[in-house]
């Protein structure tokens, strides 16, 4: 037997139609969805892995990634990149893409075993396994970084807690919420093979820019399996596409809602892109441009063009938005700063100067003026109130039209005697085909206004996980002077012109 | 002073503000959010939240309190298991090597294999329905045991079937087939297929794991990879034995982690199921509003008059006499093949020796 038949006999068949229950019975999600299955048992394992094989490369790879991980800890790693706000943005990260790796652990259980496809339930289990892994290597590292600086302490409370959270959280509950099919196209073709790559990679290299190797190493080690994970979203996509045409307006329908749903989590990822990193390696636009237009829309979806398959409803306007993303959300972030546990921070010059070099037609006219006006007062742009917020993704709505960027893209529609608000057209598409869903979503402010987070403001702080000292400004916080604290210790803050020499 | 060699000041000692003691707690503990779930299930359930305590009828009143005693995360779990992952791999080269089944005594190649091949079957329906455990339990440290588990049950049916292919087999998939069949269709297996096909449409999380790993593992597990050994030996087969040692230590963990699970449950005398919000500082919660209305209030929603002491009895009374029955009829096999051996005598030793003492351990009896 050569290696792909010893595969295939040691993965297939296990399992088997059963005689003293109903089939249906044991896998009662299978046609819930109205997916139709010919013959799957035909589709192949994209990534043919086996136990032993997987025990033995991940080991190999952990071993490696704790031993950048160690050197990084013991020898202070985190004092020698070149500006702690770095840091800022790897704890957006931390709160928000750890927990979702986590979810997505659990999720991909869920879609093992309720999909009676051996093949892809090899496939997701791995996956499954892989994502914990994530989480806690991840984990680990925050762990570290928690010794040293604000922000991470209560990382879970916060998660459950914080409207900021409430953006990766409602992501990844939407799709455990949803049947095994949808799950399995939401998180292997619409997050995977759409959007790792400018999830992990331009970041990493930022990081690896900026001088934070211990980041630029994990998540150079996590998407190694991505690329795993991204050939099963591929495999499953067109899986379902082959089995039956009936399958494909079904599929259409997933790709158009977790095209924007995953895109719109991104918009975090593009501050982290184009604000967090003092020294940037890419820009969100040309990133988007790489990975996004020319690799997948280019590329994938003329490939699936054949299936009837077109491009996600809303891709145009995420074109569209490209130029304004990043700042639009910066401009978020930074209204809801003293609520927040990473910070917002003043632009420096050399900010200035190289948003408008990358951002020519938007960053000068449209954003400049706002970030200007913290360079006195950081606080001058802070709100009074509560933001209203998009009731699909959950983001303030709070972002421009990109055809009129002076107008807000807010969107309004009414249902069950209620008016919803959504931060662009994208959202409110995904709301009103299943509004019964939507609708309960959860609002922190809500609960806040009914007393669950207690009666004052420090109560509130306690129940999201951070104090408010832990929240605002960078450049202006404990956190700051901590960096530069730990830097003097290591006599890291003796300055050499390296053109002078004796 | 060298630079070097300073050492940071630290803003806290330990990471997070729940007490963690190793690193296994860290990356473990509060992993699994347990408020605020954005949506019900479209389609399973749905009435309850994503993690909910009402997918399982047991309560804890600290769900997160679980811990492992191997105090596995995935690093040095994978480190262990590509261990073992080596020595099997030895084991089969050697073998193969020596060719020791040209020298294995022909009745008992024949029985190994009826024996071993189709149980590939029973290790993955295991794995298969303990990823339903892996989604609906509460709380990462008991869900990350039963990841582990599963993976294990994975490598075990990939083990069995590399060793049917290599060893009784004819170097192909055929003996594969041939074990199939016996699952399906031969009367020797029809009570533990049964058994695993009942397991599969169990709801209750925690009832899976009693099913699955206080009742029918300790049998199978003890028949298979430890009682057979003397006979494999004796018959001139020392490749099994020595598999058998290897899945025998993933094995020995798994039985360790749920007799402390089920200890941890049955010993709990939590008898509110949204009591473990309390230690986790949510004690005011007062359900999940929408709108003004309320999904979820805790104080609306029914108990269960039995104690967790009670349930665990009762799914023991439906669970341990099937699964000892289930078991029994394998005799046939070993008298077909004409080879000495008492499945019974194997079975009722680890009735006396495992199940009814670890049953006592929990105050609870135990009924064939």
């Amino acid at each position: 037997m050569n290696t792909k038949q010893k595969y295939k006999a040691l993965t297939r068949d296990l399992m088997w139609e059963p005689k003293s229950v109903d089939m249906r019975r044991m896998f009662p999600l299978v046609a819930v969805e109205g997916i139709h299955l010919k013959d799957p048992s035909r589709w192949e394992d994209p990534f043919r892995m086996t136990f032993d094989q997987y025990v033995r490369i991940q080991s190999e790879k952990d071993h490696l990634h704790h031993a950048i991980r160690s050197a990084y800890e013991v020898n202070y790693g985190h004092a020698r990149v070149v500006d702690g706000r770095w840091f800022e943005g790897v704890k957006a990260f931390a709160v928000a893409v750890q927990p979702a790796e986590y979810a997505a652990h659990r999720l991909m259980a869920y879609i093992g075993r309720n999909i009676p496809i051996e093949a892809i339930r090899f496939a997701t289990f791995n996956q499954a396994v892989d994502e914990l892994r994530h989480a806690q290597i991840e984990i680990k590292h925050y762990a570290d970084m928690s010794k040293y600086y604000d922000g991470l302490h209560a990382y879970s409370k916060t998660n459950e807690n914080l409207w900021f959270n409430t953006v990766p959280k409602s992501f990844f509950d939407d799709a455990l919420t949803a049947g095994p099919f949808e799950a399995l196209i939401a998180i292997s073709f619409s997050f995977e093979y759409v959007f790792t790559n400018i999830l992990f990679l331009p970041f990493s290299s930022s990081a690896a820019a900026v001088g934070d190797e211990h980041f630029a190493a994990m998540g150079k080690s996590v998407q190694s399996d991505e690329s795993r994970h991204m050939a099963l979203g591929m495999a499953a996509l067109k899986m379902l596409l082959e089995e039956d045409d009936r399958n494909v307006p079904i599929v259409q329908k997933w790709i158009d809602k977790w095209y924007w749903r995953a895109y719109r989590i991104f918009s975090v990822i593009s501050t982290l892109v184009d604000y967090y990193p003092r020294i940037r390696s890419i820009s969100w636009k040309r990133a988007f441009e790489m990975y996004v237009e020319e690799q997948v829309m280019g590329g994938l979806f003329r490939d699936l063009k054949r299936y009837g398959i077109r491009p996600p409803r809303n891709f145009e306007d995420s074109v569209k938005e490209k130029e304004h993303y990043s700042h639009a959300t910066m401009r978020i972030l930074e209204h809801y700063k003293h609520a927040n546990y990473f910070r917002g921070f003043t632009l420096q010059t050399d900010d200035y100067e190289w948003l408008g070099n990358e951002y020519p037609n938007t960053f000068k006219r449209y954003y400049e003026p706002f970030f200007r006006k913290m360079d006195d007062n950081v606080m001058a742009v802070a709100p009074p109130g509560l933001p209203a917020v998009c009731a699909v993704c959950q983001i303030p709505c709070e972002f421009p039209d990109p055809d009129h960027p002076e107008r807000p893209w807010t969107q309004y529609a009414e249902y069950n005697d209620k008016t919803h608000m959504f931060c662009s057209p994208g959202c409110k598409q995904i709301f009103l085909d299943e509004p019964q869903k939507y609708q309960q979503w959860w609002w922190p402010a809500e609960s806040y206004l009914n007393g669950e987070f207690g009666g004052s403001l420090e109560e509130m702080f306690k129940y999201f996980g951070f104090a408010p000292e832990e929240a605002n400004e960078y450049y202006t916080s404990r956190d700051y002077h901590r960096w530069i604290r730990y830097r003097e210790e290591l006599g890291l803050d003796k300055r050499f012109d390296p053109k002078v020499v004796s | 002073m060298d630079t070097a060699s300073r050492t940071l000041p630290k803003i806290r000692e330990h990471p997070w503000d729940w007490g963690t003691k190793n690193e296994y707690e860290e990356v473990t503990l509060r992993e699994q959010p347990y408020l605020h779930g954005h949506y019900r299930n479209k389609y399973y359930k749905t009435e309850y939240d994503i993690y909910d305590p009402r997918y399982t009828a047991v309560r804890s009143s600290e769900w997160d309190a679980f811990r492992d005693p191997k105090k596995f995360w995935y690093t040095p779990y994978v480190y262990n298991r590509k261990k073992l992952s080596d020595q099997v791999e030895g084991i089969f080269n050697r073998g193969i090597s020596l060719e020791v089944y040209s020298r294995t005594a022909p009745e008992w190649v024949g029985l190994s294999a009826a024996l071993y091949i189709p149980m590939r079957h029973y290790e993955y329906a295991g794995a298969l329905q303990l990823q339903h455990v892996v989604r609906y339990a509460m709380g990462c440290p008991i869900e990350q045991a039963a990841t582990f588990t599963a993976f294990d049950k994975q490598g075990r049916a990939q083990w069995i079937s590399l060793w049917g292919i290599e060893f009784p087999g004819t170097k192909t998939d055929t003996a594969l087939e041939a074990g199939k069949r016996l699952w399906m269709d031969d009367e020797s297996y029809r009570l533990i297929r049964e058994y695993m096909e009942q397991l599969l449409i169990t709801d209750d999380w925690a009832e899976v794991l009693f099913a699955l790993h206080m009742a029918i593992e300790p049998l199978v597990s003890t028949l298979l990879y430890r009682d057979l050994n003397q006979l494999a030996l004796s018959h001139g087969d020392i490749v099994l034995p020595e598999l058998n040692l290897v899945s025998e230590e993933q094995v020995a963990w798994q039985d360790q982690w749920i007799q402390k699970f089920f200890e941890f449950i049955v010993l709990d005398p939590c008898m509110n199921r949204w009591d473990y919000l309390k230690v986790l500082g949510y004690e005011n919660w007062p359900g999940d509003y929408r709108w003004g209305h309320t999904l979820t209030d805790p104080r609306e929603t029914p108990e269960d008059p039995r104690t967790n002491a009670a349930i665990v009895q009762e799914w023991a009374d439906h669970w341990l006499p099937k699964a000892m029955a289930a078991v029994l009829p394998l005799q046939n096999l070993f008298d077909r093949a004409n080879v000495d051996f008492s499945v019974s005598d194997s079975v009722i030793r680890t009735w006396e020796q495992t199940i009814k003492p670890t049953m006592a351990k929990l105050g609870l009896t135990a009924q064939r």
